[in-house]
């Protein structure tokens, strides 16, 4: 089990984040906030490459620094900018790593093959990545995290420019994986979070907000998700008056996804709240700021 | 003890039963402390020369760089050195750590600068790790070079006693050594941290330059077996603290 207790980090006087408690068991684990909310930070904590400033990390009850390598023999591990070593092939990069890692030359061989395999590189295994597209980098990436058959896999934005085919074969081996390891994903593409996490973990203000199933967190909104048509020529007044989540053309009318805290009317579709919903509900003074 | 009214009689274990047991426990429950030397014999077997010195070419070419650099102005500097002979182990003292710090600043500077820097400090043998193996390597090879480097100045200079001047330049070199190393794992400010590598060799330099008498005499008084003290014991500090590299904590802009 992996515990976060009690955690701040701050740059200077900058503080990111604030007494920071959560508990991860097996399964898939959702870090969702908008960019610049912490969530890298309280990744590389999680990952020893920043020391919090109050608090502490515990694996099965030892602190996570103390482990030192114990710690990160048992941690698989894709950044959000994933580096590479142009001239070499993913084969010879996933080599090295499993050097760096410990890992026996035999054992590493075949599971780099398994690997390769597995995330669809096997007929340029050998070929320099300095020719490979961001969406094969990024399988690289996904490959060398699971080497070590981790028991915490942490991926920042690990579906970052994957096609949409990649995306959803990467969601199922997560799913799979998940089983007997904690998996803990950032992102802020929220349909990642929607189909494959067993909980889902809301930063806002430096502080935990959330961290709770999807069902639960979606009940946030219940009851005060709506659908409508409206006219044009209305739109603008509407949106002054309600917070619209999502807008699109239909049969010559606006069609839109709203909240509304007061009771429905009689042309309004009551339906069910989505975490997308949450999201932007949860962070639309962030949104209106990045806008 | 009672158990449903009826008095049972439980054998309590011996002192040295107790201790023995506890013995077992705690052997069984701690991991096997490795030995520095069988860590760093692991680490070759499990990672090899070919990654542990992936950027060898660099190494070859800053190598070459320096030896030029340092055998050029024993060269053409013969007029400076004629004039007073005693100055050349001021010149081996100032110079003899700098290929060890033009290898090992490389080494860190590569290290952080590389995109792969955050999934090479999450693996088993991190950069701390294979520093300390890289920078045991580089002070073998600095004690080589600046052996030949000696004997070349004994060749160009015949009054220089190549002995003396030889542990000179080890001593210079393990001093230098351990406070790059006090100095990367210790001191977290950075300033602090530049002046203090290149504080050394420029306190060294100006001194040798403006030809302070105090310093070259300084240099030339101290007696062989003195500066073998010096040397042998840097030697000694200098190994301890790359220990030290191996279970280091990696504290947020260290290097």
């Amino acid at each position: 089990m992996l515990i976060v207790n009690n955690v701040s980090k701050s740059y200077g006087k900058f503080s990111v984040l604030e007494d920071i408690n959560i508990e991860f068991t097996n399964g898939v684990y959702g870090l969702l906030a908008p960019n610049g909310a912490g969530k890298t930070t309280l990744i590389k904590m999680l990952t020893t490459l920043l020391f919090p400033n109050e608090g502490q990390i515990l694996y099965n009850g030892t602190d996570i620094f103390s482990l030192g390598d114990e710690y990160r023999n048992i941690l698989g591990y894709l950044p959000q900018e994933f580096g590479y070593y142009k001239n070499y092939s993913p084969r010879k990069f996933l080599q090295y790593l499993s050097a760096l890692k410990g890992l026996d030359k035999n054992a590493a061989k075949k599971k780099i093959d398994e690997l390769l395999e597995l995330v669809g590189l096997e007929n340029v295994r050998d070929k320099k990545m300095k020719k490979f597209s961001g969406g094969m980098i990024q399988r690289v990436g996904i490959a060398q995290a699971m080497l070590n058959d981790p028991k915490i896999l942490i991926l920042d934005e690990p579906t970052a420019g994957l096609d949409p085919k990649e995306r959803v074969r990467f969601r199922n081996l997560l799913a799979e994986l998940a089983r007997d390891r904690i998996v803990i994903l950032s992102t802020h593409i929220v349909s990642d979070i929607e189909s494959i996490a067993n909980e889902v973990i809301m930063i806002k203000d430096k502080r935990i907000l959330y961290k709770d199933n999807l069902n639960n967190i979606c009940k946030i909104l219940e009851g005060k998700v709506y659908e409508t048509e409206v006219a044009f020529d209305q739109v603008s007044s509407f949106r002054n008056k309600y917070f619209s989540l999502s807008e699109r053309q239909e049969d010559n009318k606006m069609k839109i996804r709203f909240i509304s805290e007061s009771k429905s009317e009689d042309s309004w579709n009551s339906v069910n709240p989505s975490i997308e919903d949450v999201f932007l509900y949860v962070y639309k003074d962030e949104v209106i700021k990045e806008e | 003890m009672f158990q449903g009214g009826i008095a049972v009689k439980v054998n309590m274990p011996t002192e040295q039963e107790i201790k023995a047991e506890i013995d077992v426990i705690v052997t069984q429950g701690l991991g096997k402390r490795e030995s520095f030397y069988s860590y760093l014999k692991n680490m070759y077997r499990q990672i090899g020369i070919r990654y542990l010195f992936r950027d060898g070419l660099e190494i070859i070419f800053t190598m070459l760089l320096v030896a030029s650099i340092l055998f050029s102005v024993i060269k053409d500097r013969n007029i400076y050195f004629s004039e007073n002979i005693k100055a050349i182990y001021a010149y081996l003292f100032t110079v003899s750590p700098i290929l060890y710090l033009s290898m090992s600043v490389l080494n860190f500077i590569i290290a952080k600068q590389n995109k792969t820097y955050e999934v090479e400090m999450t693996c088993k043998y991190n950069i701390y790790q294979i520093s300390a193996f890289r920078m045991l390597v580089f002070s073998v090879i600095c004690i080589l070079f600046n052996s030949f480097f000696v004997y070349m100045a004994t060749c160009f200079y015949e009054n220089i006693n190549y002995l003396k001047a030889f542990v000179i330049s080890i001593a210079s070199l393990f001093l230098f050594s351990t406070i790059f190393l006090f100095t990367i794992t210790k001191v977290r400010n950075r300033t602090i941290k530049y002046f203090t590598v290149l504080g050394w060799i420029g306190v060294n330099l100006v001194l040798f330059i403006l030809k302070v008498d105090f310093y070259i005499q300084l240099l030339d008084k101290v007696s062989i077996y003195t500066w073998i003290i010096v040397a042998i014991s840097s030697l000694i500090i200098y190994v301890k603290n790359l220990k030290t590299l191996i279970v280091f904590r990696n504290i947020e802009g260290m290097i």
